[in-house]
Formats: C-alpha cells, sequence, structure tokens
C-alpha cells in the first residue's frame, strides 16, 4: 500500500486575551505565527512547516495546519507569540489532531468539557 | 493576571512578594480577599534574595511554616551553596545570566536534598534574536544536566505581565525546545510542583517535621 509522504496536522490554538471585544481574523495569525516560526526555526523551519490557518466558528478558536513533522515546531512558536498586532494575547495549543473530521469530533467534546470546568473550582474537582 | 490564569485553566499560581516577614499578617488579608473571587488555588512564596548568607538563614526562620514557598534567587556562589544545603529551601530560581559557573555538583546537591531548580520561561518569551538564542543555550545546559543528574527541575511561567502566563501545554511546547523529554515534562511542570506544595502543606498544618508519624 502506498504511503503517503506528506502528512498533515491540525493544531487548535486559542487565543486569550483581556479585550475580549477585539476579535482576531485568520490571516492576523497566520502572519504572526509564522514570523515567529521564522525567528525561532529560520527559513528553513517555515518552509518544513507548510503552515496555515483555518478559522473556526468560535472566534477564539483557529485550526493551524502544517506538516506532520513540523508539528513541534508550530506548537512551539505558537506558545511564544506575546502580542498579535498591538494587541497581547496568548497563544495556547488545546488538541491536535491528523484529520479534519476528527477535530471537528474532539472539538465538541472539548468546548463541552471546558465550558463544565469553568464551574468549579481546582479544588473541588477530582482527579482520576 | 489571575481572571487570565481563570481563563487558560490553570489550577495554581504562587504568589510572590512574601519575603517581608513583619507584613505578613497585611499580605495574607489582601489574600484572603482576593482568593474567593478566582477559580485558582492561591499559594505564597517567598523570594529570598539577600547579600549575606546570615540575612539569608535569618529570613527562613522566620518564614518556614508561614508561607508555602521559600524560593532563593541565586544571585551569587554562596547564597547558592547554602540553600543547596538547608532542606528548608524548596527551590533555587536560576536567572539568567549568573556569576558564577553553572557545574553538575549544583545538581547533584540538589538532588541530595530535594531541592528544586527552578526556571522561569517568561525570559524566553522577553528575549528576541541572538539574546533569545544565548538563552536557549543557557536553558539548555541547565536541563542537560538536571537530567544527567537526576535533579528536580521545575518550568514556570515567571510571569511579571499576564500575557506571559502560560498553561500546561504551551509550558510542555516550549520546553521541548529546550530538549527535554515528555516525562521530563510532565515532573517539571506538574508532579514536582505538586510535591512541594504538599510537603509544605503537610507542614504548615503539623508541628512535625516531613516522614515523621505520632504512633
Amino acid at each position: 500500500m502506498p504511503v503517503k509522504l506528506a502528512r498533515n496536522r491540525y493544531v487548535v490554538l486559542k487565543l486569550t486575551s483581556f479585550d475580549e471585544e477585539r476579535a482576531f481574523s485568520a490571516n492576523e495569525l497566520f502572519n504572526t505565527l509564522q514570523n515567529s516560526l521564522l525567528k525561532l526555526y529560520g527559513e528553513v523551519g517555515v518552509s518544513e512547516a507548510k503552515l496555515k490557518v483555518i478559522p473556526t466558528q468560535n472566534p477564539t478558536l483557529f485550526i493551524a495546519k502544517c506538516s506532520h513533522r513540523a508539528v513541534d515546531k508550530v506548537l512551539a512558536a505558537a506558545s511564544h507569540i506575546t502580542s498579535i498586532g498591538d494587541k497581547n494575547v496568548i497563544v495556547s495549543p488545546v488538541l491536535t489532531t491528523g484529520t479534519m473530521k476528527k477535530i471537528r469530533e474532539k472539538l465538541k467534546t472539548y468546548l463541552s468539557i471546558s465550558s463544565e470546568a469553568g464551574m468549579k473550582k481546582p479544588s473541588q474537582t477530582s482527579e482520576h | 493576571m489571575l481572571r487570565v490564569a481563570e481563563k487558560l485553566s490553570i489550577k495554581g499560581i504562587a504568589l510572590p512578594g512574601f519575603e517581608d516577614y513583619k507584613q505578613l499578617s497585611e499580605k495574607y488579608k489582601l489574600l484572603d480577599e482576593v482568593k474567593g473571587r478566582f477559580r485558582v488555588e492561591l499559594y505564597t512564596r517567598a523570594n529570598i534574595s539577600t547579600l549575606s548568607v546570615k540575612e539569608a538563614v535569618k529570613l527562613v526562620n522566620k518564614l518556614r511554616r508561614k508561607i508555602d514557598l521559600i524560593c532563593i534567587k541565586a544571585s551569587h556562589k554562596t547564597l547558592v551553596n547554602y540553600a543547596l544545603r538547608d532542606k528548608r529551601v524548596d527551590l533555587i530560581l536560576l536567572e539568567p545570566y549568573p556569576d558564577f559557573k553553572i557545574t553538575a555538583s549544583l545538581f547533584s546537591l540538589a538532588r541530595q536534598n530535594d531541592i528544586a531548580i527552578e526556571l522561569h520561561l517568561a525570559h524566553l518569551l522577553r528575549a528576541e534574536g541572538l539574546s533569545r538564542s544565548k538563552l536557549i543555550g543557557f536553558y539548555k545546559l541547565i536541563t542537560a544536566y538536571s537530567t544527567k543528574e537526576n535533579a528536580p527541575l521545575i518550568l514556570s511561567s515567571g510571569a511579571k505581565n499576564w500575557y506571559e502566563l502560560r498553561d500546561f501545554p504551551a509550558l510542555s511546547s516550549m520546553s521541548k525546545v529546550l530538549g527535554l523529554s515528555k516525562e521530563a515534562v510532565l515532573n517539571s511542570t506538574i508532579n514536582y510542583p505538586k510535591k512541594i506544595i504538599n510537603r509544605n502543606m503537610f507542614l504548615k498544618s503539623s508541628k512535625l517535621p516531613c516522614g515523621v508519624e505520632v504512633l
């Protein structure tokens, strides 16, 4: 069976900012992420990543599509971002999948879990 | 900052600024006011950075069992040498760049006395270009020594502004740049801090030292 040489990974990125009214576009995030990748891993790193940013229905969640070889680099570059344009922001990776279908399923569970967890204090939650 | 920590689902934050033992009660009052408002556990922390060892010992004597974390800033060699031998110290904060040489013996002593070496990842966010590459090199050296000597290492965000706070996935992807394995990242961001907090909570509540039990 032939093996696909260039496999993709889809990383869900969550943007957290103080200014909730300010919505960021996928293009803005793409430029910032690419710049961060360029600073951290250089031109070769950017070319290997084959980065694309896809918006979701949630304005704070974005999907970064990249090569499976460059997932760690993209995650590190995303974590190093402190601002988009003139606005300070925290970019944190939420989940990583191999297909868009899987990302839709996982996002549903993530959103339901995060809304439930938001109702409890950490000391009140039980760990298993 | 606490509001953002809550948004990021961070479980707990150690608040620095509890070095002055004369103002502890006032600071605790302020802490109690804030505590209930956010879904984040708050712990107290003292970052001790003194010129002489004598002053540091005095502060540790006054602060132990009153606050949750005692941290010594590695500003000079004599202070680090003292901190590595005093088991009441929880953390040694290594900030870039100390004026002494980092050696393997520092990490082996830390392992023997169960004292964690702490690194703040916010420095990586503040630096850019060549200074960041130099910083990554310095942090890589520390992580390599700690892995080799099996010394407890703690990676924290060390945030001074809200946008420097990082949750676990972000911290782990940042620490992969420093050459840490998955297990080491888990230990340095969750397991060691949890262990130290639990130990100090026990010490705060009881008069017995850790490991001693009344039968």
